[in-house]
């Protein structure tokens, strides 16, 4: 399974990657979990200490061996064996979750994340998920679609609140997870009040979407995001987390 | 009335930037300057939140041409000043605004000659000379990316936005170091969503920065959003725009 998180700032994408990681691992996955922001924080989602997460080493150009094909385009394959790649810049998360990171932009220098971009889809690409899960966090800026890290994930979760904006902005997400070729798209309704519900499920209605699961507004994640810890750790047995193992389910039919 | 304000409003995803930068906008307008309001995120946000409501025509597509290299370059003749006057389009209170080429379904060819249209005139602004009675503020994407990589270069005032959460903090604090590294003139914390003096405490200590400005979390800027409303037209009496509207006094005596 390959599944990346998108929608707007704040919606909650880290919170629900980090989790659906950690109750992957839970059910006996072996999960690889990719932190696609330019300004890294899935770590303390995962459940390590805040001092630590920005250890890992970013995965920049030089992963890749860039050749001509026979048509005047190019071909990016891994300059070293996937395994080597993993090892080297990974860190080990709770769980037994292996961590990479994409990098920061304050280290990229050349004005664009471009190459960090590229090494995050062949990798993607070339990780063997028939015994693995990989679950990307993104960044709330489309970059990952128009730079096509995301191709080759399967499932694309876009998260949303009850509002205009949010839904608007999964709604744009959408369009160009399409476009991209994206075999699943599907909405992920988060921090929902009483009386929430119906707003994101008519939107999905009128607009064709998918809505794979309702998140409620959890009072535990926001008390494990004031204490820097993972809501799995926090408050395993809450209804937020329940209804990331109820995604979970869905997502592993 | 003292000189121009030129802000660029940055934080973590959803820390309430669209929400300071709109209604900070409108105020700054009601002060008699000419402002121009720049929405520098890739997906919707400071049009709603400035009171413009649901823009989607991408703009500046037709400043840019494709040069000899196949990029897309401001046409000759189009600077700054002439791209804010001939593509920016007027919102409430006289505000200009002009925005980033938003993901949309015109496909990516459209986005990315918006988007390198804006990048350009950001740069032609910042020049000496250009726009030069004019305030500017602009809504940054979510993160430090758009800090690390001069998408503000108009600006010698950094508003770091903060909520009382330890990632809003940690990104706070990546950002405050980028814009150090850029000579940022001011660097001011505005803490948002606070509930109690402890979650203000606990901002100020980690940031290690006094707040220049302490927005309470108001139940009033969640109705406006689910109207899709300004906040400033919703509920101007809300402690919310109170907040800002002392910001906005404040920052004229900087
Ligand atoms: N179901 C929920 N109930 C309550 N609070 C939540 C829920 N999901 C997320 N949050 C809170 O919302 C805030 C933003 O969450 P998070 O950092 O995961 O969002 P994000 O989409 O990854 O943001 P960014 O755009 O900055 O990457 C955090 O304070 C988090 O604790
Ligand atoms: N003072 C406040 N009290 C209550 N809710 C707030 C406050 N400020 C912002 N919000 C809410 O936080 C959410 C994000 O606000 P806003 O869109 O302004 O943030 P942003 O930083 O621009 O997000 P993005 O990173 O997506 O651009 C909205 O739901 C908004 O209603
Ligand atoms: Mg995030
Ligand atoms: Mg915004």
């Amino acid at each position: 399974m390959k599944v990346a998180f998108a929608g707007k700032g704040g919606s909650g994408k880290t919170t629900v990657s980090g989790t659906t990681a950690r109750v992957l691992a839970d059910e006996g996955f072996d999960v690889i979990a990719i932190d696609g922001d330019a300004n890294p924080n899935l770590g303390t989602t995962l459940g390590l200490p805040r001092e630590s997460f920005d250890s890992g080493s970013p995965l920049t150009r030089d992963l890749l061996r860039v050749n001509g094909d026979n048509r005047g385009g190019s071909v990016s394959t891994l300059a070293k064996p996937l395994e080597e790649i993993i090892s080297e810049h990974s860190i080990l998360a709770p769980g037994g979750i292996t961590l990479l990171t994409m990098g920061r932009a304050e280290q990229a220098g050349s004005g664009c994340m471009c190459s960090n971009h590229a090494a995050v889809r062949v990798i993607i690409r070339e990780i063997d998920d028939s015994d693995k899960a990989v679950v990307l966090d993104m960044e709330a800026s489309p970059e990952h679609m128009t730079r096509a890290s995301t191709e080759h994930v399967e499932h694309m979760l876009l998260v949303a609140e009850a509002y205009f904006k949010s839904l608007e902005t999964a709604r744009r997400y959408h369009r160009l997870a399409t476009d991209l070729g994206i075999p699943n798209v599907s909405v992920v309704a988060n921090k929902v009040q009483p009386g929430d519900d119906n707003v994101v499920a008519e939107y999905c209605k009128a607009h064709g979407f998918d809505l794979i699961a309702s998140i409620p507004n959890e009072p535990k994640f926001a008390e494990a995001e004031r204490l820097g810890a993972a809501p799995f750790d926090v408050a395993p047995e809450s209804p937020g987390v329940l209804a990331i193992r109820g995604l979970v389910k869905e997502l592993t039919g | 009335m003292g000189e121009v304000i030129r802000v660029a409003v940055v934080g973590k995803g959803g820390s309430g930037k669209s929400t300071v930068a709109g209604t900070l906008s409108r105020l700054v307008a009601r002060q008699g300057r000419k402002t121009l309001a720049l929405d520098s995120d890739p997906m919707p946000g400071l049009a709603l939140s400035l009171g413009l409501g649901h823009i989607t025509e991408p703009m500046l597509t037709a400043a840019v041409e494709k040069d000899l290299n196949g990029r897309w370059q401001l046409k000759k003749g189009i600077g700054g000043a002439r791209a804010v006057s001939q593509f920016s389009i007027e919102g409430p209170d006289g505000v200009r605004f002009l925005q980033f080429g938003k993901a949309d379904e015109l496909g990516l060819g459209t986005m990315f000659a918006s988007v390198s249209g804006f990048g350009q005139v950001v740069h032609r602004i910042a020049e000496d000379g250009v726009l030069s009675d004019w305030s500017i503020i602009g809504d940054l994407s979510a993160g430090t990316r758009q800090t690390a990589y001069d998408w503000a270069p108009y600006a010698d005032t950094y508003l770091v936005v903060v909520e009382p959460t330890w990632k809003s903090v940690l990104t706070g604090r990546r950002i405050v170091r980028l814009a150090e590294q850029r000579g940022a003139e001011h660097i001011h914390l505005i803490a948002n969503k606070i509930e109690s003096n402890g979650d203000l405490d606990v901002i100020e200590e980690r940031m290690d920065l006094a707040a220049r400005c302490v927005i309470s979390r108001d139940p009033m800027v969640t109705t406006a959003d689910a109207a899709g409303v300004a906040l400033i037209d919703h509920a101007p009496e809300s402690s919310a725009v109170a907040s800002i509207a002392s910001l906005a006094e404040g920052l004229e005596g900087d």
